[in-house]
């Protein structure tokens, strides 16, 4: 279970990610929903800990990972695994290798450095990308795959670091809507079938009402409310958005995208 | 000097003057003429200032046009006695000439990348945070880049002998602050999408180097390196006429001694070798491309 | 490369990977023979390298001049002890680049609608573009040694070399510019009954010029570099005072002379980038 007690970010004066509290419990697939610049993706970044908190507690279990460095934070990337929304893949290499980078942290350094990888695990990164229907690009460089595919490789790569918990940061934003929805039912069955904890930055209101079980909203660093989809109401959404109705809001969306 | 520049390119700005005027209508024609004229005068005035300016400098550094004649003349002797080319016997004697001439561009260039590589990384402001430390790569690699790489043959000659062992050096030298300053810029191009991507599963330092830098920087570093050996080829040929080996110094023995026909085949064998390694490595970087 | 189950997927990427291997390995051996051989045929070795940096880091220790705060004044006068003599050959470098630039502009640039295609068809075109290229193949040092013998030590040697490389390289990239130039205008002005030399006055100069004054003063920044070491082989400005220097150990005298060219080239390279950025 992740608690987030009073967790703030400051860069300067300026608060990214102020005061939030938060626990989201093993295998709850939770969207956080918000506009851009309301502190959603420092948020997912200070989970993950690519970014240091300025203060605030994080635990995993109980086990306090605000303040871990060195091999221990390592390990906790490891088993928090992150998608991002441009797929941030090594563009230069194939596409079973991008997969197996994931494993990182269960090699010895020695191995990572010369890239020699087991058959053990070729065999767990081709099962991945077979569940994703992904296998038949196995051996394509990145760079030659199109954005749906890429995040799907960047899915199978995150499963591939055996994580407890996925974050994802608006990981449908720049793909079409078939594509979106290739990827957030892919995210969806991890999170039913293998009981993984999933939070995901959304900004697709759609999307965050049909797949996840409770929806967060953010408002200039901090959580404005917690809700189940059903209790998505106008008026939340205007106080998110700040906007009167959703249809408002969708037209709105659409002139930024 | 740089008004004088302007001076004999000046016809376009004239130009432009006098089209833009004859574009409004209801211009009396006498302004017209007037306006044209002015601009000619201006042109003139600039033309004869360049002029000016020109032969001034022409005779402060000495630019005799009658001694100009007299070593035209010795010009066409030399060039006449240049055909046919002959290597004069000595054909295996400039073969290994030419092959110390690119093994010196290429040790040079391979020592270069090897000196180059770990100052980049000190140098690009993306991986080094301490900026007196920045500053002071910088400069050194701006310091050393204002030296010719024959200044620096000249030096290493007289500090470690005859030898193309001085010419190795002096392109390393040269050569390794242009390249660091280049890598150092395509450090700092880096993606940092890929890096975050890598360091999210829980990669240590080293392996983020193996996998989010290397993929990305090498083959931009291995181009590089192929550019400047084509480059360094170039330069190497001329290394030898202070001393420094290949064919260089076969061409300053006999230019000394008015060997006019063997210096023609040496040129000949200069060209030659440049368009050569211009190819092979062109071929090289289609390949890492 | 297909494969319907993971082990077809094991066999095609084993024998892909013994295949890289296989080249990979090759390549490097390749390189490492050819270091070796170029290592040979160059007198390097290790013990020669270990040697090579500790006499140039002797040299260049040699070379700082000896300045102390209480006697700066002083000090600085005995280091440029010849700072008459050297500004003057300074000087005369700049003028050898300013000279021979010129020459090669008013050179190359007629040349340069001869050897370009949309101006000039048949052999003749040919023949210029050719000998253009040839010529600018040839480093400028290597005339510098020639015209030596040719018109005695001096910047006349060193005017004549840069400039005929200058009027080579210059005419070849203006002919390049020429090429991309709009022929609707070439048209226009031979519709109006011009003729060769109307074209390229009135519709071929008005499009170029902003591009020729670029090339030139980038031509001008590296002959200043070209003119410092044609000095080298006796073809007057700085370079050759720089040669006595060397040749005679005075290492004080080599960073004195070092320092005022580096500090030329730099002044040259930002004054002459400033004006690119005007004209375009």
């Amino acid at each position: 279970m992740l608690q987030i007690q009073g967790l703030t970010k400051t860069y300067g004066a300026l608060s990214a990610v102020d005061g939030v509290s938060l626990s989201v419990g093993k295998g709850q697939m939770v969207g956080i929903i918000g506009r851009s610049g309301a502190g959603k993706s420092t948020l997912l970044r200070l989970i993950n800990r690519l970014i240091d908190p300025s203060s605030g507690s994080l635990t995993w279990d109980g086990r306090n990972i605000a303040r871990l460095s060195g091999a221990h934070l390592r390990a906790w990337r490891a088993q928090c695994a992150m998608i991002f929304q441009q797929f941030n893949l090594i563009q230069r290499v194939d596409v079973i290798t991008n997969v197996m980078i994931g494993g990182v942290s269960r090699r010895s350094s020695w191995r990572n450095l010369l890239g020699v990888f087991s058959d053990d695990e070729r065999r767990q990164a081709y099962r991945l990308l077979d569940e994703l229907d992904m296998s038949a690009r196995a051996l394509h460089r990145a760079d030659g795959i199109s954005g749906g595919q890429a995040q799907r490789v960047a899915i199978a790569r995150a499963l591939m670091q055996n994580p407890q918990i996925i974050l994802a940061d608006e990981p449908v934003a720049s793909l079409d809507p078939r594509n979106a929805k290739v990827v957030m039912d892919a995210l969806r069955k991890i999170n039913r079938e293998r009981g993984l904890t999933v939070i995901c930055n959304l900004h697709n209101l759609h999307t965050a009402r049909n797949y996840c079980d409770r929806i967060i909203g953010m408002v200039d660093g901090r959580i404005a409310f917690e809700c189940s989809p059903t209790e998505l109401s106008p008026a939340r959404v205007s106080q998110v958005y700040g906007v009167a109705s959703e249809s408002e809001l969708d037209a709105s969306l659409a002139n930024v995208d | 000097m740089p008004n004088s520049a302007v001076a004999i390119i000046a016809v376009e700005p004239g130009d432009n003057a006098s089209a833009g005027q004859t574009q409004p209508s209801n211009l009396a024609l006498s302004e017209i003429l007037i306006a044209h004229r002015r601009t000619r005068q201006r042109r003139v005035a600039l033309l004869l200032l360049g002029l000016a300016v020109f032969i001034g400098a022409a005779y402060k550094v000495g630019l005799n046009p009658l001694s100009m004649a007299r070593g035209l003349e010795k010009l066409g002797g030399f060039l006449r006695s240049m055909v046919p080319p002959t290597a004069g016997g000595h054909f295996s004697e400039l073969l290994y000439a030419l092959g110390q001439t690119v093994a010196m561009a290429f040790v040079g260039t391979v020592l270069a990348a090897v000196i180059a590589i770990p100052l980049s990384f000190l140098g690009a402001s993306n991986v080094v945070g301490v900026w007196p430390l920045r500053f002071v790569v910088r400069r050194l690699f701006d310091f050393v880049r204002g030296v010719d790489v024959l200044i620096w043959a000249l030096i290493f000659v007289s500090a470690v002998g005859l030898t193309p062992f001085a010419g190795i050096m002096a392109i390393a030298i040269a050569d390794g602050a242009v390249l660091a300053k280049v890598f150092s810029e395509i450090i700092e191009q880096i993606d940092n999408k890929q890096i975050e991507g890598v360091q999210s599963c829980g990669a240590d330092r080293l392996t983020l180097l193996r996998w989010a830098y290397v993929p990305q920087i090498l083959p931009l570093f291995l181009s590089n390196i192929l550019y400047y050996f084509e480059s360094n080829a170039r330069s190497a040929t001329i290394l030898g006429v202070v001393g420094a080996g290949g064919l260089g110094y076969e061409l300053s023995e006999r230019m000394q001694l008015l060997l006019w026909d063997q210096v023609f085949m040496v040129v000949l064998m200069i060209l030659a070798v440049v368009t050569l390694i211009d190819f092979a490595s062109r071929v090289v970087r289609r390949q890492i491309a | 490369m297909s494969w319907s189950s993971l082990i077809e997927f094991e066999e095609v990427t084993r024998s892909k990977r013994a295949r890289e291997l296989i080249s990979a390995t090759g390549a490097v051996a390749v390189f490492i023979v050819l270091l070796a051989l170029s290592a040979r045929i160059g007198e390097v070795s290790p013990q020669a390298l270990l040697d090579g940096a500790s006499a140039a880091a002797d040299y260049i220790g040699r070379m700082v001049p000896s300045l102390h705060f209480n006697t700066v004044g002083p000090d600085l006068k005995s280091w440029y002890w010849s700072a008459g003599t050297w500004l003057n050959a300074l000087s005369d470098t700049i003028l050898i680049a300013f000279l021979s630039t010129v020459i090669g502009f008013v050179i190359g640039a007629p040349l340069s609608f001869v050897a370009s295609r949309n101006l000039t068809s048949g052999w003749a075109y040919f023949v210029v573009r050719r000998l253009l290229e040839l010529i600018r193949t040839v480093p400028s040092l290597v005339y510098a040694m020639a015209f030596v013998l040719a018109f005695g030590l001096g910047a006349t040697a060193g005017i004549l070399a840069v400039a005929l490389h200058s009027a080579s390289s210059l005419g070849k990239l203006f002919s390049e510019v020429n090429e991309t130039a709009d022929g609707k205008t070439f048209e226009a002005v031979q519709s109006a009954g011009g003729g060769w030399f109307s074209v390229v006055r009135f519709a071929l100069l008005p499009q170029v010029a902003p591009a020729y004054v670029s090339y030139t003063l980038l031509r001008f920044e590296k002959n200043i570099r070209s003119a410092t070491i044609i000095g080298l082989v006796g073809a007057g400005g700085i370079g050759q005072e720089l040669f006595v220097a060397i040749r005679s150990f005075q290492y004080q005298d080599v960073s004195a002379i070092v320092l005022m060219i580096i500090c030329t080239v730099m002044v040259v390279d930002m004054t002459c980038d400033r004006a690119r950025r005007l004209f375009t």
